[in-house]
């Protein structure tokens, strides 16, 4: 399955349509960090509304996506997280290592992006 | 055991005989005890009389369902009509005395007949007795059931303060049960509202040890997950004292001593400022 990374203006927006295997997840940081570099983003919005169930796994891939954007200069945030969602991550005991900055939707998401490099 | 029936059937006769003799005896002994005022003296009489045949079918038959469903709608009203349970009781208890003297008075020739009716009488009216102490407990813990219920429902509400600020003030201890409908119900506000702030108000909260904590700590970041930033405020000093002792760690919340000092910082993450209109 291949997941378009859309580009607007300086940001990169990752919208996930479903639940992804540990292999296209590893596969979408690849190609994220790698955009990243090609265009020079300086954010980028990573949407899971439609994703009922995040595990462990991905959830430490989002985490590390992060950490390696930031290295290349660039801030991203997660959105659309469910209540479902958020609360299973935080029994998950993501509370510390958890760095991701989050929002509730793509809009507050911008405005984040817009406040940092303001 | 022809035996034991037939002192049964004996005693059912004796009682069903001199039913209205006993009855009146039985309410006289209630007034100058002044039991059960509630009640006007034909509702006393009605109730009495209903009491006095379902207990005598259970010696008659040795079934108690039927005293089993008079006693449950007995303890019903009694809890409507603010009866107390002790003179629901003694009223019983009365009954027994009533009935017991009467065994006295007919058998008082026959020493050995009277223990037998005893036997008999004893074994019918203390089951009787604990079935009505049962259905009085039960109904009492159904009360304390529907109040807990209300309660839980009661103390969890998420206020909207502005556009997109919540106030939760927290009131009351905070079990597992509580904190898991808090955080759901917050969540849910927060989805609904697009709130960005979240001021936690602690002030009701008597004590916070390891578990109420780490229930604040999971809601904060389960917030912060949909992107609201959470103020804890109106932790007493004594409970401060006892986070710091029990080392437990939430430095990674912003808290401030009272709900106003919360407002003011939730202002300042809005942007917001609150001003005196120029006159």
């Amino acid at each position: 399955m291949i997941i378009p990374i859309l580009k607007i203006g300086d940001v990169l927006i990752v919208t996930l349509q479903s639940e992804l295997t540990d292999r296209e997840v590893e596969e979408l940081s690849h190609d994220i960090l790698d955009k990243i570099n090609k265009v020079g983003a300086e954010g980028v919005i990573i949407d899971i509304t439609a994703l009922k169930v995040v595990d462990s796994f991905m959830a430490r891939s989002l985490n590390s996506i992060a950490s390696a954007a930031t290295l290349l200069g660039s801030e991203v945030v997660v959105v659309g997280i469910q209540p479902a969602v958020a609360l299973t991550l935080v029994e998950l005991g993501l509370r510390v290592s958890w760095g991701v900055k989050t929002a509730l939707n793509l809009e507050k998401g911008l405005e984040i992006l817009k406040k940092e490099r303001a | 055991m022809v035996e034991q029936r037939s002192i049964t059937r004996e005693l059912v006769l004796l009682f069903e005989e001199h039913e209205k003799e006993l009855i009146d005896l039985w309410m006289t002994k209630m007034k100058q005890l002044k039991l059960i005022k509630g009640l006007s003296d034909d509702e006393r009489e009605q109730e009495f009389r209903n009491i006095y045949r379902a207990s005598l079918s259970a010696f008659k038959t040795g079934d108690y369902s039927e005293v089993e469903n008079y006693t449950s709608k007995i303890a019903k009203r009694g809890a409507l009509q603010g009866i107390p349970v002790d003179e629901i009781l003694l009223s019983f208890l009365k009954l027994r005395d009533v009935r017991l003297r009467k065994l006295f008075i007919t058998y008082q020739g026959d020493l050995a007949k009277l223990l037998e009716a005893l036997d008999c009488f004893e074994k019918v009216s203390n089951r009787i007795f604990s079935i009505f102490v049962l259905a009085l407990i039960r109904e009492r813990e159904e009360t304390i059931h529907e109040q807990q219920r209300a309660l839980l429902e009661l103390s969890t509400p998420v206020l909207q303060l502005r556009d997109e600020a919540l106030v939760v003030p927290l009131i009351g201890v905070i079990d597992s049960e509580r904190a898991s409908r808090i955080v759901e119900e917050l969540l849910q506000r927060i989805v609904e509202t697009q709130a960005s702030v979240v001021v936690m108000d602690m002030t009701g909260v008597p004590i916070i040890d390891t578990a109420v904590a780490n229930h604040i700590l999971k809601t904060v970041q389960a917030s912060k997950l949909l992107g609201a930033e959470t103020i804890l405020t109106g932790i007493s000093p004594a409970n401060a004292q006892t986070i710091v002792t029990l080392g437990i760690d939430l430095s990674m919340i912003r808290t401030r001593s009272t709900l106003r000092e919360g407002i003011k910082l939730m202002h300042t993450m809005l942007g917001l400022e609150i001003r005196r209109r120029d006159e």
